[in-house]
């Protein structure tokens, strides 16, 4: 080890859309770290069904009583990919951490999300998110 | 994001912001328990994102050691299931303590990974989708017309056999002169070790195993038709000659499809219609349903008592190694709750059991062994 700053190597895992600031940053060292993981051969084949666990927080958000359950899913699935913390989220995303509090409670309709969040293809089926409200839950 | 870093040489002041995959790694855990103790429920996503392999990992360890097997799609519901479970308890987690969240709460990886066990789905095998595809479009798959109600429980089989042993047409409980043991695993009445009545066309369970769908579906469960001329109920005949006032065959249907849990081998219950079943055993032969719904009477063993007991002991019939894991949530118990009260119900029917002469066979049952 002489000279010279160590530098990281990211693993350069599948394309992700880059999308503006610290945000998608983050999303790609996250996506990057998931790649890894998914290639080495300790993980066995086993990768995250984002799906599922939209739809299990989706359905956590329902039985809590939110008028939007699968707005909440899809912000919080996006703030814990990004593993921020509430204000970091906020700041990242731009808006209030009254308003990202609202989302995640699931007390906003879709078209409160913020189009940076929407932006973020491959993370979350955002027409599943649009389609959904409380009361046609059931499926 | 300087941190300290062990090491004997002496470190450069550029490189106190890089430090190794490792340690890094624990920082991260630590803050994501941290925030899933605070109560934050993104920090469930990241859990599992980071670190699911890790706890998919110790999802396939616990499950190796159980006799059941999962899938992949049961391993990841499983690691959900962990997941949750971790962020109820991360306020209890100390990273002082040297072990990983999922290692220090291996019971209830545990607990998880025997939920899953036992509440695998059973695919339905290629003579029942054959029925099944032979249904008319827009006809309604499942039991036949009058036995659509859902599922009896149990405790509502057990009181229907019960009902018919008062009326004389004796299914057993335990036949005297028959082995306890020879139930197969995963009937459910052989729980409480039904057997079987030979009706006049010879015994049910040779006429199951010559009309048997690989000892899955009603035949498997061995559940006749009444009456002699019936052929046994294979799911196809059934199909194209329903018998809706027939609870038994309703039952046989409900148990086969609503459960998808059975054997491999004929399940030992025939409720045949006939008098020659019988009068063909001696009375003091066998001992009768109502003896088992008797006694817990006589016991005074409350309705819920009387479902958990039996949920519980099928399940541990079945080969869940786990059966409280399976049955608490049927009660909204706890496990240990669970087997308290189904430990207390055996014992108390045990001691019966011991003390009246009468209630004496009762201790050769399955159920309570």
């Amino acid at each position: 080890m002489s000279g010279g700053r160590p530098s990281r190597i990211v693993p350069s895992g599948r394309a992700v859309r880059v999308v503006s600031g610290t945000t998608a940053r983050s999303l790609v060292r996250a996506e990057a770290r998931a790649e890894a993981r998914r290639r080495h051969p300790a993980g066995r084949g086993w990768r995250p069904d984002r799906r599922r666990m939209l739809k299990r927080l989706a359905d956590r958000a329902y039985v809590g009583g939110a008028p939007w359950p699968r707005v909440a899913a899809a912000v919080v699935m996006v703030r814990g990919i990004a593993g921020d913390d509430p204000p970091t989220f906020a700041r990242r995303v731009g808006v209030s951490a009254a308003t990202l509090a609202g989302l995640e409670a699931g007390a906003e309709p879709a078209s409160s999300v913020p189009g940076c969040l929407r932006a973020l293809g491959g993370l979350i089926d955002w027409t599943w998110v649009d389609d959904g409200t409380r009361s046609d839950w059931g499926c | 994001m300087a941190r300290v870093r062990s090491g004997l040489r002496p470190r450069r002041e550029e490189e106190t912001e890089v430090e190794p995959q490792g340690c890094e790694k624990e920082d991260d855990l630590q803050q994501v328990m941290r925030r899933l103790a605070a109560g934050d429920e993104a920090a469930v996503v990241t859990l599992y994102e980071r670190y699911g392999s890790s706890i998919a990992a110790a999802v396939r360890h616990v499950a190796r050691s159980r006799p059941g097997r999962l899938d992949d799609d049961d391993v990841g519901g499983a690691v959900l299931d962990v997941c949750f479970e971790l962020a109820r308890v991360a306020g209890g987690w100390s990273p002082e303590g040297g072990a990983l969240p999922w290692v220090w709460a291996r019971h209830r990886v545990a607990g998880a990974v025997d939920r899953a066990l036992g509440q695998q789905a059973q695919s339905l095998d290629d003579q029942r989708s054959e029925v099944l595809d032979r249904r008319p479009a827009g006809a309604v798959p499942g039991p036949a017309p009058g036995a659509a109600a859902p599922e009896p429980s149990l405790l509502d089989t057990l009181n229907r056999l019960a009902a018919q042993d008062a009326a004389s047409r004796r299914p057993t409980l335990v036949d005297a002169t028959a082995a306890p043991a020879i139930h197969p695993p995963g009937s459910r009445l052989s729980v409480v070790g039904v057997s079987r009545v030979s009706g006049p066309g010879g015994p049910s369970g040779q006429r199951s195993a010559g009309t048997g769908s690989g000892g899955r579906g009603p035949v498997a469960h061995g559940l006749a038709a009444p009456g002699p001329a019936r052929p046994g109920p294979c799911l196809g005949e059934s199909d194209r000659d329903p018998a809706p006032g027939d609870p038994a065959l309703g039952r046989g249907w409900a148990e086969a499809h609503s459960r998808g849990r059975g054997g491999g081998a004929p399940e030992q219950i025939d409720l045949t219609d006939s008098p020659d079943g019988a009068d063909g055993e001696s009375p003091g032969a066998s001992v009768g349903v109502g003896l088992l719904a008797e006694a817990m009477d006589r016991g005074g063993v409350s309705i819920r008592d009387r479902e958990l007991l039996l949920e519980y002991a099928y399940e541990k019939h079945s080969g869940n190694g786990a059966p409280a894991a399976s049955v608490a949530p049927m009660f909204d118990m706890r496990e240990v709750s669970v087997r308290q009260a189904a430990r207390r119900t055996r014992e108390r029917l045990l001691r019966l059991a011991a003390s009246e002469e009468r209630f004496a066979p009762l201790a050769d049952l399955p159920l309570l062994a």
